[in-house]
């Protein structure tokens, strides 16, 4: 049980948010995506969506490319070398939580 | 859980589910099938009309730039898709041919379009339309209905008769749109900011 312990400690709090959970799977999933696609697919507010994505890309987890298409400004997001492998293995960890849980369930 | 495989899915499929993008080509067919563009070869009026339906299929994949945003997909593989369509156009081309010379008793080019469609759902990212499915079926039995006597050969989809048009253009604007109304309900609407966030 200790393990499931130190693995539950061992998370990422800064991924295990929800709504960045959310964004870096979805980066995770492409190459690469723009603001537009992103606050589509999460629902999140213009405001809320540039904090979680500052913060990400504060900790070098997420990469901004920002340019113009036409007049309008347009930010590209994708994930850095260690963003990926970060969400990589936060989804591992996660997955071993859920084997772990139910291994413990069964064993109660 | 449930939210990420969502978030997944429409990431990874977001360029083919732009369904609406292909709407126009079926409309083509339709018009193609009845014969207000001029009889099969005569190039007048298909020809403009066709680079109309480029036109459209651009400034719809515009529009879903600007109100859904954009995606550069993992591990595009331009080459290989051109490849891909290649072959799918040389299958078709080589069974329109069939169809023409050895007068089947069943439509060869029907049978390519629902193999087509059936490979297209086979894969494990398109499993979600099964609508592609549902088509492949009902173009199979009508491609295979000569066998049950129910018309003579060959007859039912003639490749340049106006029953192959109308069933590629009824393909394309059907799949197009249930395409495109899955994307719509797999997005989220933008919450209003004093809701903050909605995941």
């Amino acid at each position: 049980m200790d393990e499931v312990f130190e693995e539950l400690a061992s998370l990422n709090r800064l991924i295990h948010d929800p709504s960045r959970l959310a964004i870096m799977t979805a980066l995770s999933s492409c190459e690469s995506a723009d603001f537009t696609f992103l606050q589509r697919l999460t629902g999140l507010t213009q405001g809320n969506l540039s904090g979680h994505l500052s913060r990400l890309e504060e900790a070098g987890l997420v990469k901004a490319d920002k340019q113009f298409v036409g007049r309008r400004p347009n930010t590209t997001l994708s994930l850095t070398e260690n963003g990926r492998k970060a969400i990589e293995q936060h989804w591992q960890r996660l997955e071993r939580l859920r084997n772990a849980a139910q291994k413990w369930k069964k064993e109660k | 859980m449930r939210d990420i495989e969502r978030i997944e899915l429409v990431t990874r499929n977001y360029v083919q589910m732009q369904g609406l993008k292909i709407v126009p080509l079926g409309l083509y067919f339709l018009a193609v099938a009845s014969g207000i563009l001029g009889e099969p070869g005569d190039c007048t009026f298909m020809l403009p009309v066709l680079i109309g339906v480029i036109i459209l299929y651009r400034l719809i994949e515009l529009n879903y730039r600007r109100r859904f945003g954009w995606v550069k997909q993992l591990h595009a593989n331009p080459i290989r898709d051109f490849l891909l369509s290649f072959l799918v156009f040389g299958l078709w081309w080589g069974a329109a041919y069939l169809d023409f010379t050895l007068e089947l008793p069943v439509s060869l080019v029907g049978l390519v379009m629902a193999s087509i469609l059936v490979v297209i759902f086979a894969r494990p990212s398109q499993r979600f339309r099964a609508h592609y499915l549902v088509m492949a079926g009902l173009i199979a039995i009508i491609s295979l209905m000569p066998l049950a006597g129910i018309s003579s050969g060959g007859e039912i989809i003639q490749p340049t008769g106006p029953i192959f048009n109308v069933i590629v253009g009824l393909i394309l604007i059907l799949g197009g749109i249930i395409d495109h109304f899955l994307l719509l309900n797999l997005l989220r609407p933008i919450e209003e900011e004093s809701h903050g966030r909605s995941i």
